[in-house]
């Protein structure tokens, strides 16, 4: 397969009193075997849509329209039987919330030996020993005794190690990791961030997180989203050092660098459109200090990684 | 143990009030020698009897002396046959404990497939369904119920006796009445926790690790929705054992809530007392139970062993 996903023209839009909301507004993105991609952006801005949908488990009132392909399935209109077979096998997520996330009446292991039995015709035991395999290769220490654990027992981090191994644990080629870090403390975000970066085997992953450093830790490519949309989109070093776009300007100025004598936080100020506004032209428009006649007047299309009227160059000052 | 504790302390705080109450009403409402000779009773009998009750002695004596009585659960003799009332009160506990496992078993058994089959896909149609059940059936009382059911199986079809004790399929009717009764409650509240679970963060996991919807009902939804449910069948379970009065009543079924409606229409102290106590009693026991099967069933409550 030449491409571990490819999303094209994803849209996800809910039901509003005044006829159905875009909140993911035409999403194209290609994510290549083993290539780890970050997708940053406010809250509200559709990430977690946008990851939901590429499983198919988007909440029920949403609609979903586009193509994203995975080899020849397009899961916004396979069968659900279809799809099935390709959730938690071919494409696995990890959620923010690893307490509520796992089943609270069932153990560790028949929570991920229901998992493999299913995309594997294998036995109780071989599904065991494939659990326990999986469980240490997370880092969890004692995984014989942990597996006979319930989700109450474990702490944080350990619970969020089990979550990425129920994401591992049939070899997937893509993970999607919805801030997985986010419930944690940090030295416990730290580690569950190196395992990210180095402990996900062969498959690719997409990291939703609201936080550039974390995205620039992990990930070699950046998309950023804005309202519903990509906004810009490239290699790390070329975003942090180089970005193009206003709003990527901003967030990377709200980043607090203490290693320089300068005002910590910068947020740009202002705040999105809600779903159910309608902006003419550029929706980051009324945030933008170059904004002008033509960005309210038509929509930047997204050419060469960023969707801008006026992309910025020069290094970030 | 510390459940056991506080279970144990609820039962001697609410076993105190009622007693303290009983008491003091006893002897408040005018002479209580009086009151329990009866209409028509001579000077002599009143007299006998505040001298065996020991309604002349002071009332701190008084309530000391009862107070250690219903310890040895000794309610003296009941009004009406003169048996000690405990154990006269004993002798229908079986018959409501019949009443109360039937119609418990058959409220289950309609009520919890019912819930889970409108919870698991609530569509348009299902969700009317429910509502229809919930409007209907709420505002109906059991002895509604209990009447209708005589009506039409005992009266016009003549199928069913409506008496107890008046052939092998006397319990139906009642145990009808009861489940008709609580079946909609349970329908309902095992509907909700069904669909509530569906919005759950780990029904999404199951879901994003590809599981079917009947996996995701009968792995997922279903122990954690039972759960949640187990609490209500405990409260219908002590709701029936405190005797369903009107039911028994109506269909003159020889348990606690009959004996209770009896020896208050008769004015029983001694009998009121032995009942209200037995039901305590059960009630404290089906607490107890209860609190283990959730113990059991919910491992977030056991110890933790890690
Ligand atoms: N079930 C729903 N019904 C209607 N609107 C919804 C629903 N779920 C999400 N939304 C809306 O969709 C938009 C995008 O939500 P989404 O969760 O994808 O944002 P996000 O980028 O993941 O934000 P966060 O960083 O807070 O997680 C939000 O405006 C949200 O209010
Ligand atoms: S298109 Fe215009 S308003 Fe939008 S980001 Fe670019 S400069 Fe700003
Ligand atoms: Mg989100």
């Amino acid at each position: 397969m030449s491409n571990a996903i490819e999303i094209k023209n994803l849209v996800v839009s809910f039901p509003t009193p005044a006829g159905y909301s875009a909140v993911v507004r035409g999403i194209n993105l290609t994510i290549s075997p083993g290539d780890r991609i970050a997708i940053v952006g406010e809250s509200g801005s559709g990430k977690t849509m946008m990851g939901l949908s590429m499983l198919g488990i988007q909440p029920t009132s949403a609609q979903v329209e586009g193509e994203i392909l995975i080899g020849d399935v397009n899961m916004v209109s396979a069968p659900d039987a279809v799809a099935r077979r390709l959730r938690g096998n071919y494409i696995s997520m990890v959620f923010q919330e690893p307490l509520t996330s796992l089943n609270p009446v069932r153990t560790i292991s028949s929570q991920l030996s229901e998992s493999v039995r299913r995309h594997n015709s294998i036995s109780k035991k071989e599904a065991e020993e494939r659990v326990l395999e999986v469980l240490t290769a997370v880092g969890i220490p004692a995984p014989k005794e942990r597996m006979k654990s319930y989700p109450h027992q474990l702490s944080g981090g350990l619970r969020q190690r089990v979550m990425i191994a129920l994401a591992l644990i049939n070899n997937p080629q893509l993970v999607v990791a919805d801030e997985p870090t986010t419930a944690l403390d940090a030295t416990i975000q730290a580690q569950i961030l190196d395992l990210l970066r180095s402990g996900m085997g062969d498959a690719a992953l997409m990291l939703i997180t609201h936080d550039l450093a974390v995205a620039a830790d992990v990930c070699n490519r950046i998309a950023v989203m804005y309202a519903g949309n990509i906004v810009e989109q490239g290699p790390v070093a070329e975003i942090l050092s180089n970005p193009k776009h206003p709003y990527t300007r901003g967030l990377l100025s709200a980043i607090p660098k203490f290693d320089q004598a300068r005002p910590a936080l910068n947020p740009i100020p202002g705040s999105p459109p809600t779903i159910t506004e309608v902006v003419s032209g550029c929706r980051f428009a009324s945030r933008c200090a170059y904004a002008d006649a033509q960005c309210t007047a038509s929509e930047p299309e997204f050419i060469n990684n960023v969707a801008c009227f006026h992309p910025v160059t020069g290094a970030i000052k | 143990m510390k459940a056991v504790g506080s279970r144990l302390l609820q039962l001697v705080v609410l076993l105190g009030t009622i007693s303290t109450t009983l008491f003091l009403l006893l002897r408040l409402s005018g002479d209580p020698a009086i009151l329990l000779a009866g209409e028509g009773a001579g000077p002599e009998t009143i007299a006998a009897i505040r001298i065996e009750y020991g309604f002349d002695k002071s009332l701190t004596e008084q309530y000391l002396i009862f107070i250690w009585e219903i310890i040895r659960l000794d309610f003296g003799r009941s009004l009406v046959n003169s048996q000690p009332a405990f154990g006269f009160v004993l002798q229908y506990l079986p018959s409501t404990l019949h009443l109360t496992f039937l119609a418990i078993f058959f409220n289950s058994v309609i009520a919890i497939p019912a819930g889970v089959w409108l919870g698991a896909k609530p569509n348009q149609r299902r969700r009317q369904i429910l509502s229809t059940i919930v409007s209907v059936t709420q505002g109906t009382p059991a002895y509604v119920i209990g009447l209708v059911l005589i009506q039409i199986f005992a009266v016009w079809l003549g199928w069913l006796p409506s008496i107890a004790g008046t052939g092998t399929w006397a319990w139906v009717l009642p145990v009808a009445t009861l489940a008709f009764a609580l079946a909609p409650n349970l329908i309902r509240v095992v509907a909700a926790s069904i669909e509530d679970t569906t919005r759950q963060d780990y029904y999404r996991t199951a879901k994003a690790n590809g599981a079917a919807p009947n996996i995701l009902l009968i792995k997922h939804s279903l122990p954690n929705a039972l759960l949640s449910t187990t609490s209500l069948l405990g409260a219908q379970f002590a709701f029936l054992l405190s005797g369903a009065l009107i039911t028994e009543f109506i269909f003159a079924w020889p348990g606690l809530g009959l004996i209770l409606v009896q020896s208050i229409t008769n004015l029983d102290f001694p009998t009121i007392q032995a009942t209200v106590f037995v039901v305590a009693y059960l009630v404290f026991f089906v607490n107890l139970i209860m609190d283990q099967i959730f113990r059991f069933a919910d491992p977030r409550l056991r110890r933790s062993q890690l």
